[in-house]
């Protein structure tokens, strides 16, 4: 007797990818069975998934099902262990085994999650660092679309206004697919530069600073051959102590920012977007710096996806992942009714609306797709990038972070 | 007075000191626009910086001697599509020497302090070319919106904008600047007054003459001149199928203002499209060539104008020459300067040549859009 | 791992921060009325030379980061400019020459540019180094500095200099010469070597893949720069200049057999897959 485990949550290859969002699948007898037949699934592998009838933040290790013979399938949730997330394809898998122990059925699977980069093997590093140098391309490649989408003229779209979580939490998501699309098991690792991170700025990593400012990579590396701009090379030295952290405030300092979205965002002085944002960029002398020049560094993406995070960390901390609720979002103190700064609001560039106030030119060709979820879409507003891992509807938008959980809020759970 | 035969090796205390003894004399005025061309010799080898600079100062002096009609649209140019502020701030003071403004003016001051408000600087035209330590200087969008105030209730159309600029939800302005745009109200909000309709200016867009040029009547060197495209086919000038009506554009990938390049090549994708909806491709051609040559190889081009939409085949190439871009230069009169390495300053150039290569319509110096290149296209077929 | 536990040990670990203990930097004073006095208080405080360098430091630093909220900062970015060109001058401390120096060249500000071309044409007025104004200058591609860092590059004596005096070439196709010498030459500093294979991949990807299929069959020369150009090659977008022919992929493959450098290995592996692509 045979077991089919069917987890639409799928690349093009049939890989199943899978975040700490469960993800609704089902199971079926595929053949030899006669009358109700008693699984249980059960996570196999070195990394943890979880199991439950319905969709919760509570899943079990193991999960009972009785399967009927005649091949209809049954349906059940799974997401990965919060906290085991995984390093490679295959360190996870679901499978289903019989009364009798024996495996009927199973299905290979990763728990694709962003990870702090100082804690990523090698092997990790290597395939996020390959994955952006073939991006780069030598200048030639899809990174100068993402480069142009934050340059001098476009930088109002996304600075000193409520837009700039969501819309660099798409900008990060965007690149993200587009890393994917060269290597499925890539995630983005974020920068955590509140904490030392001497492993990051070293040439076989993010390169090591000379003392001009020139980074070195060890010889052969994905990054060695960078160019944005018409120029090769990276520019960056430190002006922090490289055994501690970048001068920003932290983690705690952050989440203490505020309670509600103003002044979390809207604090010009002293909020979220000033500092450990701001803060974060100023820490490097070089061209990340400086907000017009800042992506011709591949660090941006790192320094972002730890924004992205924080910010990830403060919406669970404070109940705040409805786009819509109270707090979570607020109209910008200068200008609300400016396109682009409301939740209803496409978002440039993915909207390729190049009227004025926008820019007059979108870069790129709408929001990449993943094939894991249809969220999104093509031109995302605003308000879709709030609840990211559809705690109170919609879909989700296809990535985790390590230290984020899924945690469904008490009116849903 | 002969325009001195300055090149690009000539100390900037020389140009300047000319510039200075025409603005003394503003009937030589003349001898200023001479200078303004982008290939002028005084130019050539110039970084951009510097470049903008002298331009900047020359601009400028036209406030002094009164803005010649031939200079206009070099004016006119700075406020639609210039990101410098010193040059923005420039062309508002030169606009100031105009007897007779163009309707359009009003417009592009308004989007000119679009363009130069979150990158505003204090600028200073007592002097060229070292930027300003002087704490007294205004900045760049005052002098712009003094210039609207200079206008009046000709301006009138700008007080709603204005308004908008000094509100609430205005955004990115110091205290003085607001003050300069409060002032700028009042001054416009008279009784409204018609902006001079004589635009006094050759035309920026315009029927193109019928003589000579285009690839149809080229000379031997035109024709052959080597061309290798985005996927690295290699022809000749001669190759590329103008018998059909073609639009012929020009860019180059390090082009460091948006507005142009980057927004030209953006707009032929999107002329392609149209051009496809309605049933013309295949009997239309686009053709964008590379300022930059010896730098936009074949993968570069294709790059470029992937990322902007653009698609390829036998009618629709980017391209570059392999041997000398000057012919191309030649023989559609382009309005590009070159500093060491790559181009140091370029106006925009678009024409639309009929079946027989010969020009049928043209756009120099200022912002085109595909509706209107659309119609000249159809119009040739 | 329960994550309503988790909850409340993070909830816990919050409680115990105080705000201020947190703050790994100080910003400075905290604000008074708003975002306006905030900003005039570290511009006077950039522009007071009677100032300590670390406070005028930590406020080009606080400027700096308030930068990013763009149209909050448009209207003090004339001011910040003339301030930055203010202290870029003899006599300011040099740490903060230099940073604001970098931040008007990121800007491509022509007062800084002329600045850095006076220093290098005359050290005795220079006020950061040769690799640092290159470097500077390089941030502008339009600088129109080519000649001048050649010339410094054939001058120079220190490793650095020459380096960014070959980043600054790398935007000149008629650099490929220079380029192409350098990498053959082994008696060259293996930054230098690499420099210019980047370098030559960028303004001639065809003569580079000449240069690199040499070097990578050259069983005499180092293996970091063998490691570099095969990752070069590697990463090459166009695959038409890549040298795809067996004899020169079977001696790549043999060569992470017979190398004991974890990089070559590494470089010729991502080779091979790419060419299975």
């Amino acid at each position: 007797m045979t077991v089919e485990i069917n987890i639409p949550s799928a690349d093009e290859q049939g890989r199943v990818f899978l975040t700490w969002v469960p993800v609704k699948a089902t199971a079926r007898v595929t053949s030899g069975g006669a009358g109700p037949v008693g699984i249980t699934l059960r996570s196999a592998g070195t990394v943890g998934l979880v199991f439950d009838r319905v969709r919760s933040d509570h899943g079990t290790a193991t999960l009972h099902l009785d399967l009927p013979g005649d091949g209809t399938p049954t349906s059940f949730w799974v997401a990965g262990e919060f906290g085991k997330p995984s390093s490679n394809f295959g360190d996870a898998a679901v499978q289903a085994v019989a009364t009798d122990g024996s495996v009927l059925g199973s299905t290979a699977a990763m728990v694709r999650i962003r990870k702090n980069a100082a804690t990523l093997s090698a092997p990790e590093r290597d395939r996020f660092l390959t994955a952006i140098g073939t991006l780069n391309a030598r200048g030639q490649g899809p990174y100068g679309t993402f480069l142009d989408m934050h340059v001098s003229r476009t930088l109002n779209e996304m600075h000193g206004n409520v837009a700039f979580p969501p819309w660099h939490r798409g900008y990060v998501l965007d690149l993200e697919r587009a890393l994917q699309d060269i290597d499925s098991t890539v995630t983005l690792p974020y920068w955590r530069f509140d904490q030392p991170a001497p492993s990051l700025f070293t040439a076989a990593f993010m390169g090591q600073s000379t003392n001009t400012g020139r980074v070195q990579f060890t010889p052969g590396h994905p990054l060695e051959n960078w160019v944005t701009v018409n120029r090769p090379g990276i520019t960056r030295s430190l002006r922090f102590r490289i055994n501690a952290p970048a001068n920003v405030i932290d983690e705690a300092a952050t989440m203490g920012l505020g309670n509600d979205y103003d002044p979390f965002q809207t604090d010009e002085d002293q909020g979220f977007e000033i500092d450990p944002h701001g803060t974060a960029h100023t820490s490097f002398g070089g061209p990340i710096n400086n907000p017009a020049t800042a992506v011709q560094d591949p660090l941006f993406f790192m320094l972002h996806c730890n924004v992205d995070r924080l910010w990830a960390k403060w919406q669970w901390v404070k109940h705040h992942t409805d786009a819509n609720g109270a707090g979570s979002f607020a109209p910008d103190p200068q200008q609300p009714n400016r396109i682009g700064y409301r939740l209803r609001d496409t978002m440039w560039p993915w909207n390729g609306d190049t009227n004025p106030p926008r820019p007059s030119t979108a870069p790129g060709s709408g929001f990449t797709k993943s094939p894991l979820t249809a969220a999104p879409g093509t031109q995302p507003k605003l308000q879709d990038m709030f609840d990211y891992q559809a705690l109170v509807g919609g879909d989700y938008l296809g990535f985790g972070y390590d230290d984020v959980p899924f945690e469904l809020p008490a009116a849903v759970a | 007075m002969a325009t001195p035969a300055f090149d690009g090796a000539t100390p900037i205390a020389d140009i300047v000191a000319h510039v200075d003894r025409l603005r003394a004399a503003p009937a030589l005025r003349d001898g200023l626009v001479d200078l303004l061309a982008e290939q002028a010799p005084l130019y050539a080898g110039r970084s951009t910086v510097e470049t903008e600079r002298l331009r900047g100062y020359l601009l400028a002096s036209f406030e002094t001697t009164g803005l010649p009609p031939a200079a206009i649209d070099y004016v006119l140019e700075e406020l639609e599509s210039g990101l410098n502020p010193y040059t923005v701030a420039a062309a508002a003071k030169a606009l100031r020497g105009a007897s007779s403004v163009p309707e359009r003016a009003v417009a592009l001051l308004l989007k000119a302090v679009k363009s130069i408000h979150l990158s505003d600087d204090r600028v200073s035209f007592e002097g060229c070319c070292a930027a300003t330590r002087d704490d007294s200087s205004v900045t760049a969008v005052t002098e712009v919106v003094r210039t609207i105030a200079w206008l009046g209730p000709r301006a009138h159309a700008a007080v709603a904008p204005l308004r908008a600029m000094a509100g609430p939800e205005g955004g990115g302005f110091s205290a003085a600047v607001r003050a300069e745009i409060e002032k700028a109200i009042a001054a416009v909000a008279g009784e409204p007054m018609p902006v001079a309709h004589s635009c006094c200016s050759h035309a920026a867009s315009h029927a193109a003459s019928a003589e000579g040029g285009g690839p149809g009547a080229s000379s031997s060197d035109l024709a052959a001149l080597e061309l290798e495209d985005q996927d690295g086919s290699v022809l000749t000038f001669a190759d590329f199928p103008f018998g059909r009506p073609s639009v012929v554009t020009f860019f180059y990938t390090r082009c460091m203002n948006p507005e142009k390049c980057s927004l030209t090549i953006t707009k032929l994708a999107r002329l392609q499209k149209r051009i496809r909806d309605e049933g013309l491709h295949g009997r239309v051609n686009i053709a964008a060539f590379s300022y930059d040559p010896a730098f936009d190889l074949p993968r570069r081009l294709r790059a470029y104008g992937s990322d902007r939409g653009m698609a390829f085949d036998a009618h629709n190439r980017m391209m570059r020459t392999t041997g000398p871009f000057e012919p191309l230069r030649q023989h559609f009169e382009l309005g590009v300067g070159y500093g060491p390495a790559t181009v140091n300053r370029h106006r925009i150039d678009l024409a639309v040549l009929d079946a027989k290569g010969v020009p049928a319509f043209a756009i120099a110096r200022r912002l085109w859009d595909d509706a209107e290149v659309f119609d000249a296209l159809k119009a040739a077929l | 791992m329960d994550v309503r536990e988790y909850r409340r040990q993070y909830e816990a670990e919050l409680a115990s921060h105080a705000h201020t203990a947190g703050t790994a930097k100080a910003l400075g004073a905290a604000p008074e009325s708003g975002s306006g006095d905030r900003i005039h208080r570290l511009l006077a405080t950039l522009r007071n030379d009677k100032e300590p360098a670390s406070a005028r430091l930590a406020a080009l630093d606080a400027l700096k980061a308030a930068r990013f909220l763009t149209a909050h900062f448009a209207p003090y970015n004339a001011d910040f400019l003339a301030a930055l060109r203010e202290i870029a001058k003899p006599g300011t401390d040099p740490e903060l020459c230099e940073s604001a120096l970098e931040t008007l060249a990121l800007d491509k500000d022509s007062y800084a540019q002329d600045v850095l071309r006076r220093g290098l044409a005359d050290p005795k007025t220079a006020l950061v180094s040769a690799a640092k104004a290159l470097q500077f200058l390089s941030h502008d591609d339009h600088a129109g500095v080519v000649d001048l860092a050649r010339d410094i590059f054939h001058k120079a004596t220190d490793v650095g200099t020459k380096e960014e005096a070959l980043r600054v070439l790398a935007s000149d196709p008629k650099s490929a010469d220079l380029f192409t010498s350098l990498i053959k030459d082994k008696s060259q500093p293996r930054s230098l070597r690499a420099l210019s294979a980047t370098g030559l991949n960028f303004i001639n990807p065809q003569r580079f893949a000449e240069a690199a299929r040499a070097i990578a069959t050259d069983d005499h020369d180092y293996d970091d720069i063998r490691a570099t150009v095969i990752g070069a090659l590697a990463h090459l977008k166009d695959a038409t200049h890549v040298p795809k022919d067996q004899s020169f992929v079977q001696h790549v493959r043999e060569l992470a057999a017979k190398t004991g450098s974890t990089p070559l290995r590494a470089a010729v592996g991502r080779f091979m897959k790419r060419l299975q692509e």
